[in-house]
């Protein structure tokens, strides 16, 4: 008996579930216990604590109420708005036949693909007006007034997430769309059905679910991005959940930061659960037989007009942002451009009279250090997170134990659920504190690398679960029978099966690791400098030409790589068969 | 199920096709298609994979325009390749039920089959009414308020099947409805099929590329080939009368057995044996001579006749379809006996052919 039990303890796949379900122990659940502990006061009088502070007190309409108001407003503001126009531009791109459908399709996803502070810099660097000095905008710099609405708070901060999660919404719509075949809608245009009944009765009921999704996850974005609102509207005290939180911890108060930080996780949550619940039986599964591609609707004179629209879209979104960015740093002073262009931003020496004597960014020392850390991260966040992922996915795959897979699926994922700030701010909660049992890692690299798998971790391991999912467990069982133990099964038959999917899921935690800003904004010390972090700090203070130069390095690294990938998962997108 | 309820019988139109084409690129999918089919006619379109019967079917339907030609239901034209008209497709009368059945996932099936009775304007208890009529017609009645997600493949297809009928067109188009599901359920929803098409008195046009289907449906066959028309006619016409080597080996189970000869003086010769005489073309040409599987007779002894050794023999109405290879070639004949496999006899075939074929595989006519 006590036999028997020793030697499934020592069985490959035992031995490998037990360590996945340790890492994923201390990298998800521990950060979050952590957290809430430490706004648990010890003696149990939460009188004392910071929660009556943040939620009760004559402060808590400054501190959490009113933010609380701010962030629903803006999440509701971009969930309506992202959802509006990526179902536009999917319905433009999968089911009509305006011109220029391919090209659309493709910058479409791309605002994805930007840093999401690329937008805001840019939003700044035109519409900034004189309220809280500095050097002004683009337009400021021409003499136009530009009204503090359009340049500081709600509206600038969720147009700049409209900006860029529309794109998210458009790759979820247009992929529904695209995936209820050709047949259903020509079905229902063959009872007579004008065109505008068919897409109210068929086609808009028919992806109600991924509408509902795309909804509600530019919704939980929306309540928990941090550099929209810390650049847009935390200069004019326009506060968000993430930016009180911020504040909280990088002023000292760390406890109110924490609370802070698990309310905001419930908010977040709560919505992205619901989401996922509301969702998940109303998958219209696209039946059986083969879909043929859906008969375009024919816009006639309709289409020069659609087209403009959606290009324009398009282009205010990646091409107009870009530009801007790129000008501000080829001009001397960042709002007008009659005083010259200059190299001096990106190659330039030291110079005392230009941007208090900071060299250009090829020439900065800390930004070449930054550069090198930041490549360090993200190359050990991707292979930490996809190893974790294909070894989760692994153990999910062989373990027979539906309580096994049942902890390392919900584990997994978690950190989907919880705003980058907020998780940043667990890790502190524990690799971070006196008082926790874990060393203390805050301001090693460390603590940034572990943080970053651990919000990687869900991507990580679904992506490897559909990679491992392509190899049929009969090729695996077929290498059983040869004798191959686990190891040699994983390394010569899975991995070579899967690796295109599997490097392809690397590099978007690449890319998504290096352009993010919330999660490392409250981890970084000046010894762990990060380019993203770097440019918050540029931008910050001033320095709009360095903050706008870094930003377009970390866009050319974030779209590059995330088409690569996507061309490697052979993701060629399905509304471009 | 009511005998009441047939006053659709007669709405059929007749529908003419005249020298079709349809371009992709510089391929053409269909190319010069030419026939007449009478009103309430079920006609198949017959053909391997990607011979152009979707793309056909599609062009009578109106969800593709022709590249050229015309397509006319009764006296009105449909469409016109050639100066590029078209009546719409929901202006054409049609119904069609699609190889992916398309059933609307968000609404359950009675929304299904109503929905386009509501976009024709029908009252609700008419719409009631003449749901629950085709429902039960096609006996899936008790899954009126099932969403498709929840039925088998072959509920689905009653349902595609009811959703189509239920407005009565005048013309019902079904693409390859039956490939999805399994050998039985396709020889028992065939013969519904017929009844289906015989009730609604719509002319029907099938799209298959199984032979035994389209002779068990077809009041008329076409068969296609690489776009092109081999021959159009009554199944009977097809099966007695095959106009290319291609139609007499694709139709018939088993199908015709062709053998090819070389013309020496007068006479088609095959290894020694005369397969015709009287052939009035100089020597050297070639012809295929068509035999009918049941006019050929195997023969064990040593004597005249072809070669052969058996491959397989399948039991079949009290006789055996036997099949044997003759060369590179397979060819399935219908004995009285069983033959071991491997067992290497001799055809014996009939003093004439029932047809000739040239080269190109047209047939061939002494009198021609
Ligand atoms: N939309 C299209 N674009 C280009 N080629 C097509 C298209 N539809 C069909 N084809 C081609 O036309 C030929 C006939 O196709 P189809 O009518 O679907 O054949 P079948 O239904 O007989 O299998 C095929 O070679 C197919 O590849
Ligand atoms: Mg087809």
């Amino acid at each position: 008996m006590r036999q028997t039990i020793l030697r499934r303890l020592t069985r490959p796949v035992t031995v490998l579930t037990g360590l996945v379900l340790a890492v994923l122990g201390i990298l998800v659940a521990a950060p979050l216990v952590s957290l809430v502990s430490a706004t648990i006061p010890a003696d149990g009088d939460f009188a004392g604590s910071s929660w009556p502070d943040v939620v009760t007190s004559p402060m808590a309409v400054n501190l959490f109420w009113t933010p609380l108001q701010n962030s629903l407003l803006v999440a509701l503001g971009t969930a309506v708005l992202s959802t509006v126009l990526g179902a536009f531009l999917a319905w433009v791109v999968v089911l009509s036949d305006a011109p220029g459908r391919k090209i659309i399709a493709v910058l479409a996803t791309i605002p994805f693909a930007l840093p999401s502070f690329a937008i805001a810099l840019a939003w700044s660097s035109v519409f900034r007006n004189g309220r809280v000095g500095g050097s002004p905008g683009i337009l400021a710099g021409m003499g136009v007034e530009v009204p503090d609405w359009l340049a500081w708070g709600a509206l600038p901060v969720t147009l700049a997430l409209v900006a860029h999660y529309f794109s998210l919404s458009f790759i979820i719509i247009a992929a529904a769309l695209a995936g209820l075949g050709g047949d259903l809608l020509a079905a229902a245009e063959l009872t007579g059905a004008s065109k505008l009944r068919v897409a109210a009765s068929i086609a808009i009921p028919a992806v109600s679910p991924a509408l509902l999704s795309s909804f509600l996850l530019a919704f939980a974005e929306g309540v928990s991005n941090f550099a929209s609102p810390a650049l847009l509207g935390l200069p004019v005290r326009f506060q968000t959940l993430s930016t009180r939180l911020y504040g909280s911890i990088s002023t000292g108060n760390v406890e109110r930061g924490y609370v802070l930080a698990i309310l905001l996780v419930i908010v977040a949550a709560a919505v992205l659960y619901v989401g996922n619940r509301v969702t998940a039986g109303r998958s219209f599964a696209v039946i059986t037989g083969k879909a043929t591609r859906p008969r375009t609707v024919r816009l006639g004179a309709a289409a020069w007009p659609v087209f403009t629209l959606a290009s324009g879209l398009v282009a205010a979104t990646t091409i107009l942002p870009l530009a801007v960015l790129a000008l501000t740093t080829f001009s001397r002073r960042s709002h007008r451009f009659d005083d010259g262009f200059t190299l001096h931003y990106w190659v330039g020496e030291s110079d005392p009279g230009v941007s208090h004597g900071m060299a250009g960014v090829f020439r900065n020392d800390r930004l070449m250090d930054a550069t090198g850390t930041t490549i360090a991260y993200g190359l050990a966040v991707a292979a930490g997170a996809v190893v974790l992922g294909m070894l989760a996915a692994y153990a999910v795959r062989r373990s027979g134990s539906t309580a096994v897979i049942g902890s390392i699926s919900f584990l997994s994922y978690v950190p989907f659920l919880i705003p980058g700030i907020a998780l940043g701010a667990a890790f502190i909660a524990l690799f971070g504190s006196a008082s926790s049992p874990l060393p203390n890692l805050y301001g090693t690299f460390w603590i940034l690398v572990l943080a970053g798998i651990a919000a990687s971790v869900p991507y990580a391991f679904q992506t490897s679960k559909s990679a491992l999912g392509q190899v049929s467990g009969e090729l695996e069982e077929a290498a059983v029978v040869v004798g191959a133990g686990t190891g040699r099964r994983i390394t010569r038959i899975l991995l070579p099966l899967s690796a295109r999917g599997v490097t392809g899921g690397a590099m978007l935690v690449f890319v998504t690791t290096v352009r993010d800003l919330s999660l490392v904004v409250l981890l970084v010390t000046p010894a762990t400098p990060l380019l993203a972090v770097e440019t918050f700090r540029y931008a910050e203070e001033g320095f709009t030409q360095h903050a706008n130069a870094i930003t377009l390095i970390i866009a050319a690294v974030s779209v590059t790589a995330t088409l690569l990938a996507r061309r490697l998962q052979g993701a060629d997108q399905p509304w471009n068969r | 199920m009511t005998e009441t309820t047939t006053p659709d019988v007669g709405r059929g139109a007749s529908i003419t096709v005249d020298r079709l084409v349809k371009s992709f690129g510089d391929q053409r999918a269909v190319n010069e298609v030419s026939m007449d089919l009478p009103a309430g006619a079920l006609l198949v379109l017959l053909g391997p994979s990607g011979c152009g019967k979707t793309t056909t079917l599609r062009m009578i339907a109106g969800l593709e325009d022709p590249s050229g030609g015309r397509i006319r239901f009764g006296d009105k034209t449909m469409a016109d390749g050639d100066s590029g008209a078209a009546v719409p497709a929901e202006k054409r009368g049609i119904g069609m039920v699609f190889q992916s059945y398309a059933l609307w996932p968000h609404m359950t099936v009675r929304a299904n089959v109503e929905w386009p009775l509501k976009v024709a304007g029908w009252g609700t208890a008419e719409r009631r009414r003449r749901s629950a009529e085709v429902l039960g017609m096609l006996g899936i009645d008790h899954l009126a308020e099932r969403y498709p997600g929840q039925l088998s493949g072959g509920q689905q297809q009653r349902v595609a099947i009811a959703r189509t009928v239920a407005p009565r067109p005048q013309v019902l188009l079904f693409d390859e409805p039956l490939s999805n599901l399994d050998a039985r359920l396709r020889v028992d929803t065939r013969a519904e099929l017929v009844e289906v098409h015989r009730r609604s008195g719509a002319t029907s046009v099938y799209v298959t590329h199984d032979q035994i289907e389209a002779l068990a449906m077809a009041t008329h066959i076409a068969v296609l080939k690489e776009g092109r028309l081999e021959q159009f006619g009554t199944p009977d016409e097809l099966l007695e009368n095959p106009q290319t080597a291609f139609v007499a080996e694709f139709l018939g189970s088993p199908a015709a057995v062709l053998i090819e000869g070389t013309v020496a003086s007068g006479e088609l010769m095959h290894e020694g044996i005369a397969l015709a005489a009287a052939v009035p073309l100089p020597d050297g040409e070639t012809l295929s001579a068509m035999y009918r599987p049941e006019a050929i007779s195997l023969a064990e002894q040593d004597g005249t006749g072809v070669d052969i050794t058996v491959l397989e023999s399948t039991p079949s109405a009290g006789r055996f379809v036997v099949t044997v290879r003759r060369g590179a070639k397979r060819i399935a004949v219908v004995s009285e006996t069983r033959y071991p496999v491997g067992a290497r006899l001799r055809l014996v075939l009939p003093e004439e052919p029932a047809a000739l074929f040239d080269a190109e595989g047209r047939r061939w006519d002494h009198l021609a």
